[in-house]
């Protein structure tokens, strides 16, 4: 009797066993599956997305606890020091580095603009595999923009790196990367601008509010693109389809401290940004310690503001100034955020929420890193139509003047437009927004002007490497023989 | 078959009452009893020589036979050596048995089943529950260390509870995904063997060669390791007890420059040949302020060294109870643990119960039911790392103290209880790591239970069949509770006041909480039947077919909330729902086999074997997911040949060959599916999702294979008082898969592909003596083993630079790949007339690296990437173990050594460098260069990121061989007669020390033993354990 039971019991376990065969088919229980994918619109939307996501990281914009971030990139113009050794920066500003002494901010840029263009090509290679999944007009923005991002992650790299390869496809396993030369930095540039011109064409004329890139924007980007290739006469005429538009929706904005915070939200001058909303999506730049005071203004820069400029004030912390931290104000000592003001008693104040007063540590920020906007595209525009020596024209001059005149600046407009007053003009209203140092290498003046930038207390002067980055060894390795090293390595 | 018999000097007459005048053919009673160093031994076989007569001894070792005086009695049990004694005159026989080491009806554990150690013909070595358990640490992986040649045991951390001890078998087999770790099945079931408690296993078996693991097939390319958990003996009710009081403390600590004067003199110097950190450079008054104040007010002067404040000697106390016997068909052993563990780093500690409960019986017939049962809770605490859950919280706890000057103590000398961020306002530093470890924490509790159920049926005359079940449940809950901590200046300012300086972790408010649950299950099933008949006892035949199903699934929820009202909350509702995050994700894999063995001998004398498993796995494409692996094997006992058995002196002898394939799938659970994540961007004021494609995908796996072949040889000499073994092997991995290296600008992540193949071969030696002298017994055992690495074939080329690592056909995996140090550059003219040096800053006193090539293949006077060169160390030349036990009389004594020969360890950073992060530089830095001809080993000193130094170069890469005195232990076992009378049947106390010493040219301050990966000097030290123990059997 026993037996029995024991035998059946086998018997019944046998069965249960053996009966479910698809036990060996297991699918990921968290993520999606490409094959199955690009059905909806929501799909493509969420693809999309991806696209831009690659601009969220610190080094591009902020992130939670991060404070500083994509303002250490003024620190390796005239305009800035660092102190810290976040990324690397510090090497690269006292021009100490080599190949093997990429890691940071080299490899990383090289990386992550590198991911966000295979976010683009995968999007652009698929947006279309499924006819009629997205309305005509929705296809068109959405590659328009996806191309207007690509554009913007290759000329990041061309104007760091120079020659860099080009992929437009998704890559496959059997595809022949691991030979790939470098393309020449002008086919890049050649790409970029077609990307551009599909993104100008498919982008809607309107004023930028989401974060997503508009035409606005494409049209601003593909200036400095031009600008950037010397090619003035493009550059000035990109420039005036906007400026001359009677619909566009973009201006200069009244308040020039409002730009970067407190006024951000759907301001006419933005033509585009990195937007967080606290406190799920936050950065931490209002920290008094970390970037936030490690990266500080030059003598140079606040020299360069002319007597009674405004923006002086709205941009730089200065000995004295009101200090949140300091009834006596911003100085060396008796403030809570003591010893970390850093060694020439000045920082930046563009972008500071000055009420903050939490020497605690990070905090939950949410000024949004603005990547273009009208004030560059004037300064553009009056620098490619003097480069292009129709600096005479009244429409040059009024572009500079209307900077200097806005509400808030209320400078005297100048009479004629030289290079140094478009260049001084250009480095005064744009700094700390990561441009100068794209702007003394288009200028070519990054060799004379670096090596006079005193970096320390003792009076240690900074060394300018070379105009290129090094492409990172660990890539130059990875591609063994195939590529050259940069110039000056 | 030869017997190893000893001389009957162990047998001592209790009655000297004088049977001279006796008959000696006159049967009387003889009566007696057999013990071992571990008290009565039951069920011993007690039989006359040359007659069928024979008794077994009862529970208590008791036996009573009728002999007459010229007879000899045989006393045989098995796993001792069996003892023939003269009768002579004697009636009362206390008889101690001694284990044979070596014994010939030894049995070994197997897979899925067992075997007679004389017939097997794989390798397979085996580790005693005795073995196990003289060594008192903690943590059942590291007691494996050490113990058999060819396993090669790597404790990494010194932490309670976390101890990431690394098993590697037989060398580095593969470089796939999920490593080298060998399986672990406990009681046949896939296991942890850390939740489980040394003293319930009864024996592990290492299975190591391809014919003694292809049995498992696809899962056992880096060994299997079989343990079995004590079930009980039929007889009496024992109650076994155990206790240890153990103090730990660091095996080597940082040395490091701790007067405040000196420190801050050097730092000054550091910095001004490095020209970084000028605003950190401290004045002449403030160097005078300490150089008065340490003698005069050294409580706000202090000359502090930060180890005392977080390392501390430490207690750890283990019960272990155990209540085993068995009657009537029923057996059963239950044992429950406790261990409680206070962690050598402050804020560290560890709590264990553990509880194991097997059980079997008869149904009646030919059913046996079991069910064998393993329960834990461990309870682990450290410090919290704020916003990184999985972080490495001790590392950060020692590198914050060795970043920390010896110019200031944790709190203030105002006896506020503030907390110190520094001295100065410039001084850098990290975090003070007395405000992190007394503030928040983080708690990770583990349940974790492996239930196993079976049946066995004798279903026909030597056919067996044998069906178990069996879950692995394990769940965690893990809290990362952070709290902002404010810190003052250790020096007041002109108005005598402390300065705030700063907040710790004051990320986003005041505190926050997260909270992860997690979750394992894993299912067995298997069923095997197993035939064995002999015919004649010249064929014997032993077959075994089963099948196989294992499913796993993992998942997990995490919850993150900041700011609660108070500081002592640790539940998610206490705190703000703003700005909260809720995670979550899940994952499953399955295997399916069937598998079979096939055993041939004839006479014992010649022995064949052969295996199969065929696996199916859900990780790789319908298509190609299942796959074969035979292995087949042949011994040869020459000690049963005619020629040989009159040799007296060779009591076993025997040769091995073995052949046979290994699978391995361990790469992730869904490495072929083409799968998009998520990410997420902010758009119109909130972030949104998107879906990123991160990985190219290779949709075509296959599995990886390693067919490894052995030769060995067994040998048993001398009545077994020299015994041993000698195993050479290969092992050749092909199709290896991993994930291919592709350039960044692809965008995507490289995919796994079957790319690669490599090779191991070495040479493993056991050899062990034996003898006694009187009542002097000993032992003497000893491992050796040594292999070679060689990555075959790669493609292209990797260079990890950052870890100075290459990859490359025809040279070991991961060799060492970085710039050669060429002693010190001693004047400008040698920089100038030498080869461009890789740093512009390079000066006097920097390091000199040797011009190795450049990009034409020679010499270009230019120091660069080029001149990177491949430096042996990335595998040990050799590892052995040597253990030497002793009794005599009620006294035992054991020594147990271990060590690694030939490895170098890359380590960098804090506790290594000077004044990473400003922390004070080790001692050896006192003997650094100081102008020309002062040192040609150790530079100038420099502040940190100082690039003419901080290469990844050999001057950092150091000899990690070491010699370690494992454990010494000395025990006295009270007379019977004594503790008899009190209840017991046996009574030991022990005292016992472990990682006593440590002989190595290692970085003073560092351990040796440690992983390779880890390049940061700054790990949690491993523990010298001085315990006092008693051990009872009731």
């Amino acid at each position: 009797m026993k037996t029995y039971k024991t035998k059946y019991s086998l018997l019944i376990f046998m069965t249960m066993l053996m009966s479910c065969s698809s036990v060996l088919d297991k699918d990921p229980l968290t993520n999606p599956s490409s094959t199955n994918y690009w059905n909806t619109t929501i799909e493509a939307q969420k693809a999309l997305i991806a696209c831009y996501a690659k601009l969220k990281e610190p080094l591009f914009s902020g992130g939670p606890n991060q404070s500083g971030n994509s303002l250490y990139w003024e620190a390796l113009s005239d305009n800035a020091l660092n102190t810290s050794g976040w990324e690397g920066f510090d090497v690269i500003m006292r021009g100490d580095f080599d190949p093997s002494t990429t890691a940071g901010v080299v490899t990383k840029t090289w990386q992550f603009a590198f991911q966000g263009i295979a976010n683009c090509n995968y999007f652009l290679a698929n947006v279309d595999r499924r006819v009629n999944a997205l309305s005509e007009v929705e296809s068109k923005r959405m590659k328009g923009e996806a191309s207007f991002l690509r554009a913007y992650y290759y000329n990041d790299l061309v104007q760091l790196f120079g020659d860099v390869p080009l992929n437009l496809e998704p890559e496959t396993l059997d595809g022949d990367f691991q030979q790939r030369p470098r393309t020449a930095k002008s086919i890049v540039v050649e790409q970029i601008l077609q990307d551009l011109d599909v993104a100008i064409a498919n982008l809607p004329q309107v004023a930028y509010s989401d974060g997503r890139a508009v035409k606005g924007s494409a049209i601003g980007l593909k200036t400095r693109v031009l600008l950037n290739g010397k090619r003035y006469q493009e550059a000035a005429e990109t420039a005036w389809s906007l400026i001359g538009d009677p619909n566009n929706p973009f201006g200069l904005y009244s308040n020039y401290a409002g730009i970067f915070f407190g006024e951000q939200n759907n301001n006419k001058e933005i033509m585009f940004s990195v937007l967080f909303t606290a406190p799920t999506d936050y950065h931490s730049m209002d920290q008094v310690i970390g970037g936030r005071m490690s990266v500080f203004p030059t003598a140079e820069l606040r020299d360069s503001y002319e007597m009674g400029d405004p923006r002086r004030k709205m941009t730089i912390f200065e000995e004295g100034d009101p200090w949140a931290y300091n009834p006596q104000g911003f100085m060396q000592t008796g403030s809570t955020a003591e010893g970390q003001i850093p060694f020439n008693t000045m920082a930046f104040k563009k972008y500071v929420d000055t009420t903050v007063n939490n020497a605690s540590g990070a905090t939950l920020s949410d000024q949004h890193f603005v990547k273009i906007r009208y004030a560059d595209l004037l300064l553009m525009y009056a620098e490619a139509m003097f480069e292009s020596g129709q600096g005479a024209d009244p429409r040059a001059l009024k572009a500079l003047n209307d900077i200097r005149t806005r509400p808030s600046v209320n400078l005297a407009p100048l009479t004629e437009l030289t290079r140094a007053a478009i260049r001084n003009e250009r480095r005064v209203e744009l700094a700390f927004e990561g441009l100068r140092y794209n702007d003394l290498i288009r200028w070519e003046i990054a060799d004379e002007v670096i090596p006079q930038i005193v970096y320390d207390k003792q009076g240690n002067k900074r060394r300018f490497k070379a105009y290129l980055f090094p492409i990172p060894l660990a890539e130059m390795d990875r591609m063994n023989g195939v590529w050259q090293q940069n110039e000056g390595y | 078959m030869l017997i190893g018999v000893l001389a009957s000097t162990n047998v001592s007459a209790l009655d000297n009452v004088s049977l001279e005048n006796m008959d000696k053919q006159e049967e009387i009673v003889r009566k007696g009893r057999v013990s071992d160093s571990g008290g009565p031994l039951g069920g011993v076989s007690i039989k006359i020589v040359g007659t069928k007569k024979g008794v077994v001894t009862d529970a208590n070792g008791v036996f009573s036979i009728k002999a007459t005086a010229n007879q000899v009695l045989m006393v045989s049990y098995l796993g001792y050596l069996t003892q023939q004694i003269p009768v002579n005159n004697k009636t009362s026989f206390e008889i101690t048995l001694l284990t044979d080491a070596a014994a010939l009806d030894e049995v070994v554990v197997v897979g899925y089943g067992t075997q007679k150690k004389v017939n097997l013909t794989g390798a397979v070595a085996t580790i005693s529950s005795e073995e196990l358990t003289t060594r008192q640490a903690p943590n059942t992986t590291s007691l494996l260390q050490g113990r058999a040649p060819g396993v090669q045991i790597t404790q990494n951390s010194g932490q309670p509870g976390a101890e990431n001890a690394n098993i590697q078998i037989r060398g580095m087999g593969t470089f796939s995904g999920a490593g080298n770790n060998p399986l672990i099945l406990i009681d046949g079931v896939e296991g942890n063997l850390n939740n489980l408690n040394p003293n319930v296993i009864e024996n592990i078996s290492v299975l190591k060669d391809a014919a003694s693991a292809s049995i498992y097939g696809s899962r056992a390319a880096n060994g299997v390791i079989l343990v079995t958990t004590k079930s009980g003996k039929a007889g009496r009710l024992n109650i076994d007890y155990s206790y240890n009081y153990s103090r730990q403390k660091a095996t080597s600590m940082y040395e490091r420059v701790t007067n405040s004067v000196q420190f801050m003199e050097l730092l000054n110097k550091a910095i001004n040949h490095t020209g970084t950190s000028t605003n950190q450079l401290y004045s002449d008054e403030q160097i005078e302020a300490y150089r008065q104040g340490t003698i005069s007010n050294s409580e706000q002067f202090p000359n502090y060294d930060w180890m005392d404040a977080v390392f501390r000697t430490a207690p750890m106390q283990q019960h272990f109870l155990s209540v085993n016997g068995g009657k009537d068909g029923t057996t059963y052993n239950f044992g429950l643990g406790y261990l409680n563990q206070d962690g050598m780093l402050i804020a560290t500690g560890y709590k264990r119960y553990d509880a194991q409960l097997n059980f079997k019986t008869n149904l009646g017939g030919r059913v046996t039911f079991g069910s064998n049962i393993s329960l834990s809770k461990g309870d682990r605490h450290e410090t919290a790392l704020n916003g990184n859950f999985d972080g490495n919280t001790t590392e950060d706890q020692i590198l914050s103290a060795l970043a920390a000057n010896p110019t200031f103590k944790p709190k203030l000398p105002d006896g506020s209880g503030r907390y110190a961020s520094k001295a100065y306002i410039f001084e850098s530093g990290n975090k003070n790591p007395v405000a992190i470890a007394e503030n928040g924490g983080k708690t990770s509790d583990n349940y974790y239970a492996l239930a196993s159920s079976y049946i066995n049926v004798d279903i026909l005359p030597g056919l067996k069949g044998e069906l178990k079940g069996a879950v692995r449940y394990q769940d965690g809950q893990s809290k990362v509770h952070v709290v902002g901590i404010p810190a003052y200046l250790y020096q007041p300012d002109e108005r005598g006041e402390y300065i705030y300086n700063t907040q710790y972790n004051g990320t986003v408010g005041e505190n926050n909480l997260t909270v992860r649950g997690e979750r394992e299950l894993q299912l067995t099933y298997y069923l095997n039947f197993n035939y064995a008949k002999s015919f004649s006892d010249i064929h014997n035949i032993n077959a075994l077919l089963g099948y196989n199903q294992e499913t796993f699934k993992y998942d997990r929820l995490q919850g993150f909330r900041r700011n609660a009202p108070t500081d002592n909350l640790t539940e998610l509702d206490a705190y703000s729902s703003a700005g909260q995050i809720a995670e979550g994700q899940a994952y499953e894999w399955a295997i399916r086999s069937i598998y079979g063995r096939l055993n041939y001998n004839y006479k014992q004398r010649y022995l064949f074997e052969a295996n199969f498993r065929y696996d199916g796995t859900s990780r790789l494409p319908s298509g190609k997911r299942w796959g074969f692996f035979p292995s087949a094997s042949i011994g040869w006992r020459l000690s049963e040949e005619s020629f040989l058995t009159s040799t007296d002196w060779i009591n076993n002898l025997k040769m091995r060959f073995s052949w046979g394939q290994l699978g391995n799938q361990n790469i992730g659970n869904y490495p072929y599916q083409a799968i998009l994540s998520p990410i997420e961007y902010n758009i119109g004021g909130a972030l949104q999702q998107g879906m990123s494609l991160e990985d190219l995908n290779n949709s075509n796996l296959k599995w990886e294979t390693t067919t490894a072949t052995n030769i060995g040889l067994d040998f048993d000499l001398f009545k077994s008082s020299v015994f041993g073994s000698v195993d050479w092997y290969t092992k050749y991995t092909t199709d290896i898969l991993r994930t291919l290296q592709v350039p960044d600008f692809i965008g995507l992540n490289g995919p796994t592909v079957n790319r690669g193949e490599m090779r191991n071969s070495g040479l493993e030696v056991l050899l062990g003596y034996q003898n006694k002298l009187n009542s002097f017994n000993y032992k003497i055992q000893a491992n050796f083993e040594t292999y070679k690495n060689k990555l075959v074939k790669f493609g292209a080329r990797e260079i990890d630079n950052g870890s100075g690592l290459i990859r490359q056909e025809g040279l070991p995996y991961n060799s060492y790949f970085m710039y050669v140090f060429d002693g010190i550059y001693q004047t400008q003219e040698e920089i100038a007339n030498g080869p461009t040096p890789i740093s512009a800053l390079t000066k006097p006193g920097d390091m000199r690296y040797k011009d190795i090539s450049g990009p034409d293949g020679v010499p270009d006077g230019k120091i660069d990437a080029n001149d990177r060169m491949v430096v042996d160390g990335a595998f040990p030349s050799f590892n052995y173990g040597l253990t030497f036990s002793a009794d005599y009389k009620n006294f035992d004594f054991s020594f147990f050594l271990q060590g690694v020969e030939g490895r170098k360890i890359y380590v960098k950073e804090w506790g290594i460098a000077p004044f990473r992060q400003s922390g004070p530089p080790p001692t050896f830095w006192l003997n650094a260069w100081d102008g020309p001809g002062t040192s040609n080993t150790i530079p100038h000193i420099f502040n940190e990121n100082y690039a003419p130094n901080t290469q990844v170069s050999t001057w950092w890469l150091q000899d990690a061989s070491y010699l370690r005195v494992k454990n010494i232990q000395i025990g006295y076992t009270f007379p019977g007669s004594l503790v008899n009378k009190i209840g017991f049947q046996r009574l030991r106390i022990f005292l016992s020390g472990d990682n006593l010493f440590t002989f190595t040219k290692f970085f003073d301050g560092g351990d040796p033993e440690r992983l390779a990966a880890n390049s940061r000097m700054a790990i949690y030290p491993q523990a010298k354990i001085y315990t006092m123990g008693v051990k009872a059997l009731l």
